[in-house]
């Protein structure tokens, strides 16, 4: 039973709830009448078993039905036009009139227990399909219901025999009454938690299309910011290059030492500023899930050669000795990708590590192979490990343009594109090893 | 077509396509409805001779023929409503079963009394109810002879829906598929 005493009035589907209550197929309109017919036999049954005459009975039921049928037919005809007449709730109504026509006496009384048993067992069984005409019905039988027993009361010689008979029948009315109840609150509140079901299902809809359209607004944003970045990142290359000429093609013979270190200072800076150009612009195609990964048989021995003769002249110019060991092993990925992920290993260290010694090679594993990037520099620190895969992280000395994490944060994205795991492992004063983990 | 809203509209649109399934499977339908109606026959039988043992009181009225008479023609106007309606579920055919007995009861227990019975039993019937024996039962011999036979049609109306139900899915009548209204 519903735990829960549904009031109609208080409830913002009200509305709905008696609308779809209003509102009714054929099929519930031929469930409905089946009803109607039970209720008036039932009624009839009672006046008969109380003393109506047999002739009066069949009088009473052949006006009774055919007032039903009626009704049905006039709800089947005027339904879905908007505009259902009470014509049927009108003339059924008379079927109570009926009652005082076609009495008979008294003349015997049949036994209350069977009233009651038959009342309430086969109105019971019909009511589950009652419960959408429930408040009409039980309006219209209680009405009949207490106009015969103040006829019966009144009319009947001998009242002794009728008080036995109407207290059956009114106990068997009160228990119809309260089961009906019951039924029509369960409806009721099944009707409330649909309204409240479809509620909310437009609700999400509303919600989701919301959603949808503040997605495609962000889009475009993240879209026209990334054209913009690179517009800015191209156009900041021309000038840039163009200092990058002046300062290389400058003749150093006429220059003091003084003015040679200023060159020297501008010559690093104008590359630290290539550098972060390249990376802003790398790291936002990256982002733009832009790459396309082309998979193919990668020998590591090509790799490290192109890294090798890439990177020699920059490591001899800062005194590190960059020293590759030989392998021969190969591996199932895209040979662009790979070039990308350990040239900013590379960078990393031939950059921001102050070494002397870089150190490439691979390490077979199991279902993998490792391919590391060893040097034995300054070290990272241990706080700088938690952010180092976040673009733009802050070190110790501040933001500078040498120490933005952006090489790691793209050779990252690139590895997850490679279905591969970058593993940085490094200890202050002894050096950082850079490990790109590809499966075999 | 008039002009429905909402179910009312899905109710005709799915019942005019099944117009063709209903005339396709009627004759398959009537000797289902005839083996049925036998078996309701012999089972009211049955249970006139039972109950006279278990109920004190029970009164037998022995009226056989109309009440299979009239399941016959019903049951019929009901397998048209299941088709049209798309009517799947059990549920429905049992519903639909207990809510047609009681009157249909009523009327043939009226017929019956009305029309004429036989001379033994209607002694047998004024005798225990009625204070005036005369030519028509009086309204407590009605009225008991309505529970009498409500009672000995109960096992009928429990058992037959299920009958009815797998005979339709039997012969897979109507729309599985179908939504069904009940």
């Amino acid at each position: 039973m519903s735990r829960v005493i549904y009031s109609i009035s208080e409830s913002k589907f009200e509305a709905g709830i008696k609308k779809r209550i209003s509102q009714r197929t054929p099929s519930e309109v031929y469930i409905s009448a089946l009803l109607y017919f039970n209720v008036v036999t039932i009624l009839a049954v009672s006046l008969a078993a109380s003393g109506l005459s047999v002739t009066a009975f069949g009088l009473y039921l052949i006006t009774a039905y055919c007032l039903v049928l009626i009704n049905v037919g006039l709800e089947i005809y005027f339904k879905g036009r908007g505009d259902t007449p009470d014509v049927g709730s009108f003339i059924e109504s008379l079927s109570i009139l009926a009652v005082f026509f076609f009495n008979g006496t008294a003349s015997s009384s049949a036994s209350p227990s069977v009233v009651i048993v038959s009342v309430c067992v086969v109105t019971f069984l019909t009511l589950p399909v009652s419960v959408r005409s429930f408040s009409s019905l039980i309006v219209r039988t209680s009405l009949i219901f207490m106009v015969c027993f103040i006829y019966f009361f009144y009319m009947s010689d001998v009242i002794e025999n009728k008080v036995n008979l109407v207290f059956p029948i009114t106990i068997s009315f009160i228990i119809v009454l309260l089961i009906s109840y019951w039924l029509f609150i369960r409806h009721i509140n099944f009707l409330h938690h649909q309204l409240e079901l479809s509620y909310f299902k437009s609700e999400i809809e509303r919600k989701n299309e919301s959603l949808i359209a503040a997605e495609v607004t962000l889009k475009n944003e993240h879209a026209l910011r990334e054209k913009m970045i690179r517009h800015v990142g191209h156009d900041l290359r021309q000038p840039i290059n163009t200092i990058s000429y002046s300062l290389f093609n400058m003749d150093e013979s006429l220059l003091t030492m003084m003015q040679l270190s200023h060159v020297d200072t501008a010559r690093r800076s104008v590359d630290e500023a290539n550098y972060l150009i390249e990376d802003i612009l790398k790291i936002s195609s990256y982002k733009n899930y832009d790459i396309e990964s082309d998979v193919d048989i990668v020998r590591i021995q090509d790799l490290f050669d192109l890294l090798k003769r890439e990177y020699d002249t920059i490591a001899d110019l800062k005194s590190i000795r960059l020293t590759t060991l030989p392998c021969s092993l190969s591996v199932n990925s895209d040979f662009r990708l790979l070039t990308r992920i350990l040239r900013n290993f590379l960078s990393n260290a031939v950059r921001h590590s102050n070494t002397q010694k870089i150190t490439i090679g691979a390490r077979r594993r199991v279902s993998w192979v490792d391919v590391y990037v060893i040097d034995q520099g300054v070290g990272i620190p241990k706080l700088k490990m938690d952010n180092l895969y976040i673009e733009f992280s802050e070190n110790d000395e501040g933001i500078s343009s040498s120490n933005f994490g952006l090489g790691i944060s793209i050779a990252k994205s690139l590895a997850d594109i490679c279905n591969a795991k970058i593993t940085i492992l490094s200890k202050i004063g002894r050096g950082t090893s850079c490990i790109l983990s590809l499966p075999r | 077509m008039k002009q429905l809203t909402g179910r009312a509209s899905m109710d005709l649109y799915e019942s005019t396509k099944n117009e063709s399934a209903i005339t396709r499977y009627l004759v398959k339908f009537i000797c289902v409805d005839v083996l049925l109606t036998v078996y309701v026959y012999c089972l009211l039988r049955v249970l006139d001779i039972v109950l006279v043992g278990i109920i004190v009181g029970y009164q037998p009225t022995r009226s056989y023929l109309l009440g299979s008479g009239i399941f016959f023609v019903v049951s019929l106007i009901f397998f048209y409503m299941a088709i049209k309606n798309n009517w799947n579920r059990l549920f429905a055919y049992l519903c639909m079963a207990l809510a047609a007995y009681f009157p249909l009861v009523t009327i043939a227990s009226f017929f019956r009394v009305y029309f004429g019975m036989p001379e033994g039993i209607h002694v047998l019937y004024a005798e225990s109810f009625c204070l005036v024996v005369s030519d028509i039962l009086c309204g407590e011999a009605l009225a008991n002879m309505v529970f009498n036979m409500s009672i000995r049609a109960l096992p009928a109306v429990l058992t037959v829906p299920f009958l009815y139900w797998l005979a339709i899915r039997y012969f897979q009548l109507g729309n599985p598929q179908g939504h069904s209204d009940v």
